[in-house]
C-alpha cells in the first residue's frame, strides 16, 4: 500500500514539475490558486473522453467516432432536457450514447474491416446525423439551470464517480483482462478461447458510458452543443489520446485510471502556462507536440537512457573509487 | 458569247456571295461591340455557374450565402451548380476541375490561399471558363499581377478586414476596454492576418494592452478552455474580441464561460462576423458590438460581377472588376433582430428581380462601376428591412 502510494506520488510529480517550470517563467500570473483550480476543472472533460477512448485503444481499436458520438449524445440530451430537465439531459445522453456505441460495435463485428476505416466512415455519417438533429442553427442550447453538472462542485463529484467506475471496470473485471489480451495479440487471445469480437463489441458499449458522461459535462459546461462536419468532431479525441499515451508511459508508476487524470492535468498546465506566459497559440501546439515526443522518446528508450546515464556516471565513480583507494593506501 | 455571259453571271454571283458574307460579318461585329444587350426584351443565352461550398452545413450564415449566390445567378436566367467542398485549397482545386468537366460557364469560390489561384487560373483559362472570387483579396503581389492580367478572372468582392478590425478595436476602447484578449481564425488565412494587423493598429492608437491571441478554435470545449484560461491567467482582462472563428455556437459558449465566473456584462465582448445569437446578449448587455453583414452582400455581388462577364456584358471592359464591400456595425438588439429576419431568412438581401433591374448590364447598359459602389454604400440592415418588409414573414 505504502509503495503504491509512493509510486502514485512520483507520477504526480510530472504535472508539479511542469507547473513549477511555468511558475518560474511567469510567477505573477501563475501563482494564484484560481489558476490551479482552473487547470483541475479543465482536465475533467478530456479525462472522461480519454476513459472512453481507453477501452477501444486497449483492445486495438482506433475509434474516430467518439467525438461525433459525444456530439449526438449531447444534442439528444439537450433536446430531452427541454422536456424533462436535468433527468432528461442525463437519460438522453446515456441512451443516445449506448445506442450509438452498440451500433458502432455491431458494425465493427459484422463488417470485419479495419476499425480505422469503419469508424472514419461512420464519423462522417454520425456528423450528418448530428447536423440534422442540431437543426437550422447547427447547435442546441440548454437552460443554465439544467447545466449544473458542468460547474463546480458538481463536476468534481461526477469525476470522482466516473473515476471509481473506470478504476473498477479497468482493474478488477474479467472483461478488462480479456480486452488487454485482445489488444496484445488477437490471434493468441482467440486461441485461448476469448470471444474476441464480443470483447471488442463490449469495449464500444462500456466506452459509451464515459462518452455519455463526457457529453453531459460538455453541454453543461458550454451551455450548448454544436454540430461538426468534415471530420471536425475528430478534434475532440486528439488531446485525450495524447493523455492515454502519457498514461501508458506512467503505468509502471500508477494505475492507468490516475495516469490519465495526471496526464490531462499536465497537458492543461502546459496550455494555461503558455497562455499565462503570453505566448502565441502556434507555440502552444509546438510545445504540446514537443512534450509528447519527449515523453514517448524517454519511455521507449528507458533501457538505453539508463545505460547512457551509467556510462556517463562511470568515469566519475571510477575516479572517486581510485582516489578513495589512494587515500586509503596513504593512510596505511 | 454564251461563255462570256455565263462567266459574268458566275462572277456576279460570286461577288454577291462575298458581299453577303461581308454584310453578315459587319452585323456580327456590330453585335460584339455591345454583346448581349437586350434591345427588344431578349434574354441572355443559357449559362451555368459553379459554386464549391460547404453545402452540407446547416449554419444559417452558410445557407444564406447559397441563397444569395443563387439569386444572383437566377437574375439573368442562369443555373447554379453546387458542389460540396471543405473549402481547403486542395479541395477547391479539385472542385474547380470537377465543375469544368460538368460544363459550367463560370465559377465563383472563396480562395483558401493566394497560392491556389495560379492553378485555378490555368485550369479556367484552358477551359475558357470565367471565375470570380469572394471574401478574399490577393495579398501576394506577384500572384495578384498574374491573376489580374488573366482574361478569365472577372473580379469579385472583398472586405477591408484590417480596417474593420481596427474600427472594432477602437469601438471597444471607447467602451472602456483597456486589457484585451483576442480569438482569431487560424494563422495563414488572409482574413485572419489582416484582422490581426488591424487589431495591432487599433491597439497602438488607443493604448489598449493586448494580453493574448488564440487562433484556430474549432470546438466548443477548446473555446471554454481558452476563455477560462484567460480568466485565470489575466484577472485584469476587461475585453474579449472574437476577430474570427469557425467554432459552432462560439458566442453562447463564451457567454456561458463568463456567466459561470460571474463576469458576464463585466467583460466587454465584441465580434467580427455577425452571429445569430447576438440579439439575446445585446439585450442582456453582455455583448457589446458586432461588425459584419458582409457575408451576404459579398457573395451576391461577386456572383453578379461574374454573371455579367459570363453573359458578355462585363462591368469593366478588359480587366477584372474588384469591389470592396463595407462591414456593418450593430450595437443593439433591434438591429440584431432585423439582421436575423432579413439577412438569414429565405429571402436574399437583393432579390433576383432587384438584381435584374439594377445590377445586370445586359438589361441596362448604363450600369457601371459607380452603380455597384452606390449599392455598397447604401447597403445597411435598415435598407434591407425597408425593401423587404412586405416580402419577409417575421
Amino acid at each position: 500500500m505504502k509503495t503504491t502510494l509512493l509510486k502514485d506520488l512520483k507520477a504526480l510529480l510530472l504535472p508539479i514539475i511542469v507547473y513549477c517550470v511555468f511558475l518560474a517563467i511567469s510567477f505573477e500570473r501563475f501563482s494564484n490558486l484560481n489558476g490551479i483550480y482552473t487547470i483541475f476543472l479543465q482536465s475533467i472533460i478530456p479525462t472522461m473522453t480519454a476513459y472512453a477512448v481507453a477501452f477501444g485503444y486497449m483492445c486495438g481499436i482506433f475509434d474516430f467516432t467518439i467525438g461525433s458520438r459525444i456530439i449526438i449524445s449531447g444534442l439528444i440530451g439537450g433536446i430531452m432536457s427541454s422536456w424533462f430537465g436535468l433527468p432528461g439531459l442525463i437519460i438522453g445522453c446515456l441512451v443516445a450514447s449506448l445506442v450509438l456505441s452498440a451500433v458502432t460495435g455491431i458494425l465493427n463485428w459484422v463488417c470485419r474491416i479495419p476499425s480505422l476505416i469503419l469508424t472514419m466512415a461512420l464519423t462522417m455519417i454520425y456528423e450528418i446525423v448530428g447536423k440534422n438533429i442540431a437543426g437550422k442553427f447547427s447547435f442546441i442550447s440548454i437552460d443554465y439551470q439544467h447545466a449544473v453538472l458542468g460547474a463546480s462542485p458538481y463536476i468534481v463529484y461526477v469525476l470522482i464517480f466516473a473515476t471509481i467506475i473506470f478504476y473498477f471496470l479497468f482493474s478488477f473485471t474479467k472483461f478488462s483482462y480479456h480486452m488487454r489480451a485482445v489488444g496484445s495479440d488477437e490471434a493468441v487471445a482467440k486461441n485461448t478461447g476469448i470471444k474476441t469480437q464480443f470483447v471488442k463489441f463490449m469495449s464500444f458499449v462500456i466506452g459509451g458510458i464515459f462518452i455519455a458522461i463526457a457529453a453531459i459535462l460538455t453541454i453543461s459546461q458550454s451551455g450548448s452543443m454544436g454540430a461538426q462536419t468534415g471530420l471536425g468532431s475528430a478534434t475532440l479525441i486528439f488531446k485525450p489520446l495524447m493523455g492515454i499515451m502519457i498514461a501508458i508511459v506512467l503505468q509502471p508508476l500508477c494505475n492507468i485510471t490516475f495516469g490519465i487524470l495526471i496526464s490531462q492535468l499536465t497537458l492543461n498546465t502546459i496550455f494555461i502556462g503558455l497562455i499565462a506566459a503570453g505566448l502565441p497559440d502556434t507555440f502552444q501546439n509546438i510545445s504540446l507536440g514537443f512534450f509528447l515526443l519527449v515523453v514517448m522518446i524517454i519511455s521507449n528508450n528507458v533501457g538505453g537512457s539508463k545505460n547512457l546515464l551509467t556510462k556517463l556516471h562511470a568515469p566519475f565513480v571510477t575516479r572517486a573509487e581510485t582516489a578513495a583507494a589512494g587515500s586509503q593506501t596513504k593512510g596505511e | 458569247m454564251k461563255k462570256v455571259l455565263s462567266m459574268i453571271l458566275a462572277l456576279t454571283l460570286t461577288v454577291s456571295m462575298f458581299a453577303g458574307c461581308s454584310s453578315n460579318t459587319g452585323t456580327s461585329s456590330g453585335a460584339s461591340s455591345a454583346p448581349g444587350t437586350a434591345s427588344s426584351g431578349q434574354a441572355p443565352k443559357e449559362f451555368k455557374i459553379g459554386f464549391p461550398w460547404a453545402t452540407s452545413s446547416t449554419d444559417p450564415t452558410f445557407v444564406s450565402i447559397v441563397t444569395n449566390v443563387k439569386a444572383a445567378v437566377e437574375s439573368a436566367g442562369g443555373e447554379l451548380v453546387l458542389v460540396e467542398s471543405d473549402l481547403t485549397a486542395d479541395s477547391l482545386v479539385n472542385n474547380v476541375s470537377d465543375l469544368i468537366s460538368r460544363g459550367v460557364n463560370g465559377i465563383i469560390f472563396m480562395p483558401a490561399s493566394d497560392s491556389m489561384l495560379p492553378t485555378v487560373d490555368r485550369m479556367c483559362s484552358d477551359a475558357g471558363v470565367y471565375y470570380s472570387t469572394m471574401f478574399r483579396t490577393i495579398s501576394d503581389s506577384t500572384i495578384r499581377d498574374q491573376i489580374y492580367s488573366s482574361k478569365y478572372f472577372a473580379g469579385g468582392c472583398n472586405e477591408d478586414d484590417e480596417e474593420c478590425a481596427y474600427n472594432i478595436t477602437k469601438t471597444l476602447a471607447s467602451q472602456g476596454v483597456k486589457n484585451l484578449c483576442v480569438i482569431n481564425i487560424a494563422k495563414g488565412d488572409t482574413s485572419s492576418d489582416l484582422r490581426d494587423s488591424g487589431v495591432a493598429k487599433g491597439i497602438k492608437e488607443t493604448g489598449i494592452k493586448l494580453l493574448n491571441t488564440t487562433y484556430g478554435i474549432t470546438v466548443q470545449t477548446d473555446m471554454t478552455k481558452t476563455i477560462e484560461s484567460y480568466i485565470a491567467a489575466y484577472p485584469e482582462m476587461d475585453g474579449i474580441l472574437i476577430a474570427g472563428t469557425y467554432c459552432p455556437a462560439a458566442l453562447p459558449t463564451i457567454e456561458k464561460a463568463l456567466s459561470d465566473h460571474k463576469l458576464a456584462g463585466k467583460i466587454k465582448v465584441g465580434r467580427i462576423d455577425f452571429d445569430f445569437t447576438m440579439g439575446q446578449y445585446f439585450a442582456d448587455k453582455s455583448f457589446n458590438v458586432a461588425y459584419g453583414g458582409q457575408q451576404q452582400i459579398d457573395p451576391l455581388l461577386s456572383t453578379v460581377i461574374l454573371v455579367n462577364s459570363v453573359i458578355g456584358t462585363p462591368i469593366v471592359k478588359d480587366k477584372p472588376f474588384n469591389l470592396v464591400t463595407n462591414y456593418l456595425e450593430l450595437t443593439s438588439k433591434s438591429e440584431a433582430d432585423d439582421f436575423l429576419t432579413y439577412f438569414l431568412g429565405d429571402t436574399p438581401v437583393y432579390t433576383s428581380d432587384e438584381i435584374k433591374k439594377s445590377l445586370i448590364k445586359f438589361y441596362d447598359p448604363s450600369i457601371s462601376e459607380d452603380t455597384f459602389k452606390k449599392t455598397v454604400d447604401s447597403f445597411t440592415v435598415a435598407d434591407v428591412a425597408a425593401r423587404h418588409k412586405d416580402l419577409v414573414k417575421k
